[in-house]
């Protein structure tokens, strides 16, 4: 249902340990950041995804597709670094009154330099979040001695997320089906309907649980498995 | 000249305008690694100041684990939807306004925050670096505001769906505040310094993010009056369950 989570299950390098691919990823952020070199952000950057798409053999179309979604944040707010009121040195500008709104050198550059780096980042990340299952990275977390309740809660969200995920989808198809996003308004009363019977699934998913727990001897912790 | 970089712009903005409604949370790798720490430690008591309490309510006897594992999934799911909104695209609501009024801040603080971590895990919404400075704004100071602004106006006995309207509101409108005083305060402007660069990122995200909370306020009063139906008939407990 999430394509990230899907590939992370389902890819070639799964079975790889997790805290080499953890370290992998973090030192993909962090270097090109101490380094501070075009070079090497650009080395990061073909490395990660030959190691994503050569070696976890994630279908090339998706992954770029991906990679395009946070791109537009990018540029919208690169674009907002790169304009620059009232400077000096102007390659572009135009007037209002009498405020220069316009792009320097100076800040051209530093928009391309943010570029490249947070692009790197994001290589690394992705590479992260596509050959490591959730559970190996909370597993991790877990030898990293975070505290055993957020652990837990984790595991918990995880594992509710589907359900509802489930439950929002047959309810949208139902909806769809009697016409309920056919304009605006009625699309927002949906919305609100829909999100309305997620939230009595929550206390209805609760009992249940507890039940089910109750007849397991549950004892206020939840045993991991490992 | 200017006619042709004016129309580029206008492009650039109107096409990347819908996605980045979509995420709001700064991208993986944006912040520069100093802010990124700054903003974590910030985040940080918050985080444990809501885990002891969760922690002493499992000491009391009453099991709220289960319950927030729950809702954690709940606001997942809920910044997936999509919502129709003013300006033509989709948008998600955050579901933080919602959250805090009816779980309390703290209570919010601690789920955002493991929300936001699989935002950027399952979804590469955020990032896991940048993942202080957006539990900072839309797990700290977005709940605490919509809390705030519904108790400070539900003691007054004013119209309950207009509190919570501002209440959902507001507390989207101090998210979008808080994330660009993040941002320009790590990328101030190469001439103007910070206040410049405020405003820059302030106007950007007021194009997009005013019709948004908007929309978010609508949906949030929406779904409180139908909850609040339930309540009455009795098929939920909400004072019990949390």
């Amino acid at each position: 249902m999430l394509l990230i989570d899907r590939y992370a299950y389902t890819n070639r390098l799964k079975d790889c340990s997790p805290q080499v691919k953890i370290l992998l990823s973090c030192g993909g952020i962090a270097i090109p950041r101490l380094i501070n070199n075009y070079y090497f952000d650009l080395f990061t950057i073909v490395f990660m995804a030959v190691l994503v798409l050569g070696i976890a053999k994630i279908p090339v179309r998706s992954y770029f597709k991906m990679l395009i979604l946070p791109l537009s944040f990018l540029l919208l707010s690169i674009m907002t670094i790169v304009v620059s009121v009232n400077g000096y040195n102007y390659l572009y500008y135009f007037q209002v009154r009498n405020i220069c709104i316009g792009i320097t050198t100076e800040s051209l550059y530093k928009g391309a330099r943010l570029f490249i780096t947070v692009l790197s980042s994001l290589t690394s990340v992705y590479f992260l979040i596509l050959t490591t299952p959730i559970m190996d990275i909370i597993r991790a977390l877990k030898k990293l001695k975070v505290p055993n309740l957020l652990i837990e809660l984790m595991v918990l969200i995880y594992r509710s997320i589907f359900i509802f995920i489930e439950e929002a989808n047959n309810i949208y198809l139902a909806q769809t089906m009697k016409f309920g996003y056919e304009n605006k308004r009625i699309a927002l009363r949906s919305t609100a309907l829909l999100i309305r019977n997620l939230f009595t699934r929550v206390f209805i998913k609760h009992n249940e649980m507890n039940i089910s727990l109750e007849c397991k001897l549950y004892d206020g912790e939840f045993k991991l498995g490992d | 000249m200017k006619k042709k970089f004016l129309m580029w712009i206008a492009l650039i903005v109107l096409v990347a305008t819908p996605q980045v409604a979509q995420a709001m949370h700064i991208m993986e790798g944006f912040l520069p690694l100093k802010w990124a720490i700054v903003w974590s430690v910030l985040t940080l008591p918050f985080l444990v100041i809501g885990l002891k309490k969760v922690g002493k309510g499992l000491r009391e006897g009453q099991d709220h684990k289960m319950m927030l594992g729950l809702v954690g999934g709940f606001v997942f799911v809920l910044s997936a939807l999509k919502i129709p909104s003013v300006t033509g695209s989709c948008s998600h609501p955050t579901g933080v306004g919602l959250g805090a009024i009816l779980f309390g801040p703290m209570t919010m603080t601690v789920i955002g925050t493991i929300v936001l971590l699989f935002q950027a895990l399952l979804l590469a919404h955020g990032g896991i670096t940048t993942l202080g400075a957006n539990a900072f704004s839309m797990a700290v100071v977005g709940p605490f505001v919509s809390f705030g602004i519904y108790k400070l106006l539900s003691k007054g006995g004013k119209n309950k769906g207009f509190t919570v309207f501002l209440a959902a509101s507001l507390g989207d409108l101090a998210t979008y505040i808080v994330t660009s005083i993040q941002l320009s305060l790590a990328f101030p402007d190469t001439t103007g310094g910070i206040i410049v660069s405020f405003t820059k990122f302030l106007s950007v995200f007021a194009v997009t993010q005013l019709p948004l909370a908007i929309v978010e306020g609508i949906v949030t009063v929406m779904v409180f009056n139908l909850i609040q139906e339930y309540r009455k008939e009795g098929v939920i407990k909400l004072e019990e369950s949390i």
